[in-house]
């Protein structure tokens, strides 16, 4: 290294702790216990720190033999396949609300349906308790009011509705957001392909379908991964709509996996099984990531 | 080139301490192991040494820190005190028992931190894993954290009489299951009591009921009082089933009943494996058909555990509640001026097996325990004698509108709520020595897995009436099977 190099790297250095005091946060919180949980998966551990006997592979063989736990991952898949609705319902409102153009309706629109996305979480969840109540609830009065006839459905009570009131909920808290980002995507798109789809006769429908959609696949894919994300992981919305309990109620109904993990680390503690749990979570989003990511070329060089 | 040489620096410094981590596992494994041999040793040489602990062995010249941390009144109260939503009612804060204490024992600084209730196991566990801690409020239940106090209490009988009872766990930690040992000392309790509106009762021409009434009897006046007020013209509900709203007390239910039937669940051997779990016995059937049927006469509100009204107030629409906090239920009487309307009764009696006639049980506490890895555990006991029996304390307990465990607070008490502190008292002597909630022949929250979330489910599903009681039964038993059967 001859001098000037040096100098140069002498020069740099001093703002690399500014790096370093993230990079051993990152370490100390993320890595050391992402580690520990691959560990714990593999140890019999009830309470952490009070004797840990390594198992090999029995937390994992508790949980596939358990129906419980098979139910969660079933329960999770429908309600992330159900959030997923999102993606479309965002993105009509993105075409709705972009056909103003840039004035200040738009930007009313804009701000109004992406409010919802901003509201603190566990608030939003206690409304939508009174929303989505059988008897007297807001959704019910209104379908009441509609259908003239008494609505009385269970939609967070009753078993056969309650993952369409999660879903619901859900809608109402993250279509702002997919409406933005798709809001975002349409706006890029240059006007001149529709002009030109204009003089070849194109119309409205056409240019949607051949022009728009193709062109915001990117902007789809980024949803959806990260909508799949979102709904494996998905928590604290089921948690309180259940009763503060991470049985799932009704009927263990909404009981996802990070619920179920949640269950055997606070409620009934066995970190081995909870951890194993985490593991089986993360090979799933994995892995629903990685399809997603090689099925539509979204971190292909040439598409970026 | 600068970049490669920044990122091979930050990849191996990350490299380093990731391996450095995991590295230091089977260490740290083996120091947790030696940890835990530590504790169960330690947990031995204090027993040991406990034979023949007196206060006069304390050494009231050494200065120490005693650190106290946990979930319960301590901590709801916080240092200087509380103010009831409902009420208004102030309450006063811990310092008070604190400055009492120094008084006694200048020598020992109280280092009091609250935990709150969410997620308070993994809390304490947590702050036991410091070494550092001396008392674990409300840690009965985490028997691998606490230090078993059955030869505390034989080396101080005089204390033993003073209070009304301990609270015990069925745990291979200390003993095997079938024997309970003491882990905790309740400092208040809280029996359930049913709360009877007499108004609506006499509306629909209802007979009151009186202290040996039955589920039946309870389940026959929810059905006459369920519909449209003939006085008032409103509608009623006849009963309010415990804890709709907290899928995890949801439990309580089935204790009450369970008891009352002598509903036998759980029959235990040495360890978890030579025990037996029976919820599909008749009795046990009878139990969730009461559930069942109770729950054909709760508000839509209570069905589906939203925007449930506990207070006794003016407006009530229910004839019959029950829960715990009777003293705080009395407060809200008193505030509102209908405290005429309101009977306070003692939950249905047992109609079989050994307590028969006595109400049936449950009873909710804030307990205290000594860590078994605690360096001062005679002076932690000493705490807990003093938090549990001084005049100062079991003032501050009934001051918190709380039941002190200690039998000299009853006077208080009664002076305090007047006759409305008869079914209290009533439940308070009818508990059993070695009763607790956590691991009892009816229900075990400790030792096998997903007893307590699956009874929510069940009785949730049951009084919205989307399964049978049978089916409550075998899905109960199925779920449990399967979990000792992968264990």
């Amino acid at each position: 290294m001859n001098a000037s190099k040096f100098v140069k790297l002498k020069k740099e250095l001093r703002w690399y702790p500014f790096v370093i005091v993230s990079v051993i946060a990152l370490i100390l919180f993320v890595y050391i216990p992402m580690f520990r949980t691959v560990q714990y998966s593999l140890y019999d551990v009830s309470i952490v720190g009070y004797g840990e006997k390594f198992c090999g592979l029995k937390n994992y063989r508790t949980l596939f033999g358990q129906s419980q736990f098979l139910k969660s991952i079933l329960n999770t898949v429908i309600l992330t396949l159900l959030s997923l609705i999102t993606i479309p319902i965002g993105f009509l409102l993105a075409v709705a609300i972009n056909s103003f153009g840039r004035t200040k309706i738009q930007s009313f629109f804009r701000i109004g349906y992406y409010l919802p996305n901003i509201i603190t979480g566990v608030s939003v969840i206690l409304m939508f308790q009174a929303v989505l109540q059988g008897h007297g609830g807001l959704l019910n009065t209104f379908l009441s009011a509609i259908l003239h006839r008494e609505i009385t459905i269970g939609w967070i009570s009753d078993v056969k509705y309650a993952k369409l009131g999660a879903t619901i909920l859900w809608i109402w808290q993250s279509s702002g957001y997919a409406m933005l980002i798709n809001l975002a995507s349409l706006q890029a798109i240059p006007t001149e392909l529709y002009e030109a789809a204009s003089v070849d006769g194109a119309n409205s429908f056409h240019k949607i379908t051949r022009i728009t959609m193709p062109l915001m696949k990117d902007c789809f894919t980024f949803l959806f991964v990260t909508g799949v994300i979102n709904g494996l992981s998905r928590f604290t919305d089921l948690y309180i709509l259940g009763g503060n309990s991470s049985a799932g109620i009704p009927s263990g109904s909404l009981q996802t996996i990070l619920m179920y993990i949640y269950q055997y680390s606070f409620e009934t503690p066995n970190f081995g099984l909870s951890s194993a749990g985490s593991m089986i979570l993360f090979a799933l989003v994995f892995v629903f990531t990685l399809a997603n990511v090689k099925l539509t070329g979204f971190m292909d060089v040439e598409n970026n | 080139m600068n970049k490669k040489i920044v990122a091979f620096i930050l990849a191996g410094t990350m490299s380093a301490m990731a391996l450095s981590g995991c590295g230091s596992s089977s260490s740290e494994t083996s120091s947790s192991q030696s940890d835990a041999a530590g504790v169960s040793s330690a947990v031995s040489e204090s027993t040991e040494s406990n034979e023949g602990t007196t206060a006069a062995a304390l050494d009231e010249n050494e200065k120490f820190t005693l650190k106290i941390y946990g979930p319960g009144l301590l901590s709801s109260q916080g240092e200087t005190g509380a103010v009831d939503m409902v009420t208004g009612l102030e309450t006063p804060g811990y310092n008070v028992i604190v400055d009492r204490w120094n008084e006694l024992h200048p020598n020992v600084t109280l280092d009091i931190e609250g935990a709150p209730w969410d997620s308070w196991q993994s809390a304490v566990q947590t702050a036991a894993l410091s070494g550092d801690l001396d008392i674990i409020l409300h840690g009965a239940t985490l028997t691998s954290l606490v230090e078993p106090l059955d030869d505390y209490l034989a080396s101080e009988p005089d204390f033993a009489s003073q209070i009304y009872t301990t609270e015990t766990r069925r745990t291979t930690d200390y003993n095997d299951l079938s024997i309970p040992t003491t882990t905790g000392i309740p400092y208040t309790l809280n029996p359930e009591i049913a709360y009877i509106d007499t108004q609506i009762l006499k509306d629909y021409g209802v007979d009151l009921p009186d202290k040996n009434w039955t589920w039946e009897d309870l389940l026959e006046i929810a059905k006459k009082t369920t519909g449209t007020d003939p006085v008032t013209g409103k509608q009623t509900y006849g009963v309010q089933i415990d804890s709709m709203d907290n899928a995890n007390n949801l439990y309580t239910n089935f204790q009450l009943i369970a008891t009352a039937y002598d509903a036998k669940v759980f029959t235990y051997g040495k360890t978890v494996e030579d025990s037996t779990v029976d919820y599909t016995s008749d009795k046990s059937v009878k139990v969730f058909q009461m559930i069942q049927d109770l729950g054909q006469y709760c508000s839509p509100e209570v069905k589906e555990g939203v925007n449930i009204s506990y207070a006794l107030t003016a407006d009530n629409d229910t004839a019959i509640r029950y829960c715990q906090n009777s003293y705080t239920h009395y407060e809200e009487t008193e505030t509102a001026g209908v405290s005429d309307r309101y009977l306070f009764l003692p939950m249905p009696v047992i109609e079989e097996g050994e307590h028969k006639g006595d109400p049936s049980i449950f009873k909710g506490c804030n307990n205290i325990a000594i860590c078994n890895t605690s360096k001062h555990k005679d002076w932690a006991w000493e705490f807990i004698k003093f938090l549990v029996t001084d005049p100062t304390c079991v003032q501050w307990f009934i001051d918190c509108t709380q039941f002190p465990n200690a039998t000299s607070g009853l006077d208080n008490v009664t002076e305090a709520m007047g006759d409305k502190a008869e079914p209290v008292i009533t439940a308070l002597k009818a508990l059993p020595d070695d009763f607790s909630n956590s691991t009892t022949e009816y229900y075990n929250n400790v030792s096998f897995g997903p007893v307590p979330a699956t009874l929510g489910v069940v009785t949730h599903d049951l009084v919205n009436d989307t399964t049978t009681a049978e089916e409550a039964a075998q899905t109960m038993q199925s779920t449990i099977e399967e979990y000792l059967n992968t264990q």
